[in-house]
C-alpha cells in the first residue's frame, strides 16, 4: 500500500447502469489489496480547489490495475463527473487501497454473508469474486436490495455466480419495479431473516448500503440475536 | 511531582529517538485499532465509529455518546491531528 497520492491511470470504463459506471485505474506500481478495501479519488479544479472521495474497489485486476464502480448523485461534486466526462487515457490522483476493518479474506473462514442496498454491493462484490476465485469452500450468500432490475450492478455474473457456484445462493430484493415472477416491495425484517444464515451458524455479515438501509438491517440482525460483533457496516453516506 | 521541577540527569531514561522502530507499526492500518472514548469509556473500532467531513477538517465521533474523538486537518504541507477524545489505542500486531 502507497500512504502518498500517486497518479493513475484510466485504463478502461464501462457503464455498469444508467447512472453509474465501472472504471478501471492503472497504476505505475503493482497494486495489491482485500476485498471491502476503497481508494480515495482527489480532483483539482483549475482554481486549487480540491475534493477527494472514497470508492470502494469492486474488482482487483493483477498486477496493475484495479476497478472500482461509481454512482452518480444528484447533488454530487465529483460522481457526475466520474461518471460522465472522464474519459479512458486520463489521469487521476489516487490514495490506497487502504482499510483494513471492512474486509474479508478467504481464510478468514465462514459462513459469509453479505447484505447490499444499491450501489453498497460494491465491496461486496469484490469479496464475492474473491471467493469464487479461490474456489473457496465457505458456504456464502448475498442479499442483493436494487430498486429495480434496471439498477442492478453486475447483473450478469452475479447470474454466472449462482448458477455455477453451489457454495453460493444470491437474492435479490426488488424496492419499486420486480421483473415478472417477482414481487416489489421495501425490505423487511422478516425478508432479511429468511435470506441470512441463522444465528447458530455465526455468519460474518458485512453491510453496505445507505446509512438508513444499515441502521435498519443491523438492528434487525441483532433482535434476530446475531452477535454485534460479527457485523461489519460501511455506509456509504446520503 | 511538582511540575515545575527542573530535569536533572538520571540514568533512567534514552532519547524519544529510540522510540522510532516501536511508533513504526502505527503505519499499519489504524482504522481495525479499537479506540476507547475519553467520554464514556465505550470501545470499538475506529472504522465504526462516526466520521463527519462537511467540517473544516475530518472529525470522528464516538458512535455511542457522540463525543468527538479525534479530528484530522489538512493544511496542505502538514497533518494537524488531535485526539482529546481518545483514552486509549489498542492496535493488533500479527
Amino acid at each position: 500500500m502507497r500512504r502518498t497520492w500517486q497518479t493513475a491511470q484510466v485504463s478502461a470504463a464501462r457503464p455498469e447502469t444508467a447512472d453509474a459506471r465501472t472504471i478501471r485505474l492503472r497504476f505505475p506500481e503493482p497494486v495489491t489489496g482485500t476485498a471491502g478495501q476503497h481508494v480515495d479519488l482527489r480532483l483539482t479544479a483549475e482554481d486549487g480547489y480540491q475534493a477527494v472521495r472514497s470508492y470502494s474497489v469492486a474488482a482487483w485486476v493483477p498486477p496493475y490495475e484495479l476497478e472500482v464502480t461509481v454512482e452518480e448523485l444528484d447533488d454530487g461534486e465529483v460522481s457526475p463527473f466520474l461518471v460522465g466526462v472522464l474519459a479512458v487515457g486520463d489521469d487521476l490522483e489516487v490514495r490506497g487501497p487502504v482499510g483494513g476493518w471492512f474486509t474479508w479474506t478467504p481464510d478468514n473462514g465462514g459462513p459469509l454473508q453479505l447484505i447490499a442496498g444499491g450501489s453498497g454491493v460494491v465491496p461486496l462484490m469484490a469479496m464475492l469474486r474473491s471467493h469464487s476465485e479461490s474456489r473457496s469452500a465457505v458456504p456464502a450468500r448475498l442479499l442483493y436490495s436494487v430498486r429495480s432490475p434496471a439498477s442492478m450492478f453486475y447483473g450478469g455474473e452475479l447470474a454466472v455466480i449462482g448458477q455455477e457456484n453451489s457454495q453460493v445462493r444470491l437474492d435479490i430484493a426488488y424496492s419499486r419495479e420486480a421483473p415478472e415472477g417477482a414481487t416489489a416491495g421495501r425490505l423487511t425484517h422478516e425478508a432479511v431473516t429468511a435470506s441470512c444464515f441463522p444465528p447458530e451458524d455465526a455468519p460474518a455479515i458485512y453491510i453496505c448500503g445507505s446509512t438508513g438501509f444499515v441502521e435498519a438491517v443491523s438492528s434487525w440482525l441483532v433482535e434476530d440475536g446475531h452477535e454485534p460483533a460479527r457485523i461489519r457496516t460501511e455506509r456509504y453516506g446520503g | 511531582m511538582d511540575s515545575t521541577q527542573e530535569y536533572s540527569p538520571d540514568q533512567e531514561h534514552v532519547d524519544g529517538n529510540a522510540l522510532a522502530g516501536a511508533l513504526d507499526q502505527f503505519v499499519a492500518d489504524l482504522t481495525s485499532a479499537d479506540c476507547m472514548c475519553a467520554g464514556c469509556g465505550t470501545s470499538g473500532p475506529l472504522a465504526a465509529a462516526l466520521l463527519y467531513r462537511q467540517a473544516p477538517g475530518m472529525v470522528l465521533r464516538c458512535p455511542s455518546c457522540t463525543a468527538v474523538l479525534l479530528c484530522l486537518t489538512d493544511q496542505g504541507d502538514r497533518q494537524i491531528l488531535t485526539v482529546d477524545g481518545v483514552r486509549r489505542l489498542v492496535i493488533s500486531t500479527p
